[in-house]
């Protein structure tokens, strides 16, 4: 081996930032995610009522599935590996649910949320969605999570998050909904897409703003590190 | 005291960038509400870091539309910054 092959300090240091691994965080600075309980099932079928889904079974049904006794008989069952309610911390205020589903020993796990906009400030939504993304990098050796959206929602999709999302599948006129039969858009984002540029934007949301320096003054300019 | 078409252009800048990093097209005419949730909060942190001022905690107060209407927002922010630390 050279001289010039063995690692000098800065890139040890390099070495060492890369393997740091992911947190599961539960929260940013407006967002915070709380187990789902039982006693959570009926606002959330009430939440997908209001959402206009048709596809609902009756209300014990739905209920079934929050019960470890009977949610092996529900037909709404999804295998859950995880399910949270979705608070907006401004003002203590649930805005909606979502849950990882059908954790793959394959390494794959999918993601759905829902949330109520006229509830939810701008973006509360897109901040949980990151925060579950991550949540299921972090707990599980997984190397994809799925997601799956319609034309309604796609345009509802941006930015990183968008630019890591690989389409990997679609339904043609899969699902039924507000009278319509929508295609199905089989999303997957893989783990080294995330801890590249996906996690970034999480670490950040949860760390909030660089506060500014002790009397400085605001000038406008950028401050650079 | 920061002007108000520098904000603006920034925002507008900003929000390009953003839109093209994403796949969505986005050309001179791009508008605040052609922004989808994800794109308005990556916006909204990196002018908190162009300008040195909170912003993603108190844009559930935000009701404008345009980005003449967000740069207003983000003046707003940065006087009463400004005022919290001379006070």
């Amino acid at each position: 081996m050279s001289a010039e092959a063995i690692p000098g300090p800065s890139d040890l240091a390099r070495v060492g930032q890369e393997r740091v691994p992911l947190f599961p965080h539960v929260e940013t600075q407006r967002v915070k995610l709380r187990a789902a309980t039982a006693s959570d099932g009926t606002d959330n079928y009430e939440l997908f009522l209001r959402n206009g889904m048709n596809n609902l079974p009756n209300l014990d049904m739905f209920l079934a599935a929050y019960s470890r006794d009977l949610a092996s008989h529900s037909a709404y069952s999804r295998d859950l590996a995880a399910h949270f309610v979705i608070r907006q911390r401004r003002n203590d205020t649930d805005v909606g649910f979502g849950g990882l589903f059908e954790l793959s020993p394959a390494g794959h796990v999918e993601v759905g949320l829902y949330t109520e906009p006229a509830k939810a400030d701008v973006g509360i939504g897109a901040e949980a969605t990151l925060l579950f993304i991550n949540y299921a990098f972090a707990t599980w050796r997984v190397r994809k999570v799925y997601a799956r959206t319609t034309d309604a929602a796609l345009r509802l999709f941006g930015g990183t998050l968008a630019s890591i999302a690989r389409r990997e599948a679609v339904l043609p006129e899969h699902q039924y909904f507000r009278g319509l039969l929508w295609d199905v858009y089989i999303y997957a984002f893989y783990r080294a897409d995330w801890e590249a540029r996906g996690r970034d934007v999480l670490e950040r949301l949860v760390a909030g703003p660089r506060r500014p320096a002790a009397g400085g003054a605001i000038s406008g300019q950028r401050t650079e590190e | 005291m920061l002007d108000r078409d520098q904000v603006r252009d920034q925002a507008v800048a900003t929000a390009t960038r953003l839109c093209r990093a994403g796949g969505k097209p986005a050309g001179d005419g791009i508008e605040l509400s052609d922004l989808d949730s994800f794109t308005i909060v990556e916006m909204v942190i990196a002018l908190e870091d162009r300008f040195s001022v909170p912003l993603l905690l108190e844009i559930g107060q935000f009701t404008g539309t345009t980005f003449a209407e967000l740069a207003d927002f983000i003046i707003v922010q940065c006087d009463r910054g400004a005022g919290v630390r001379a006070g």
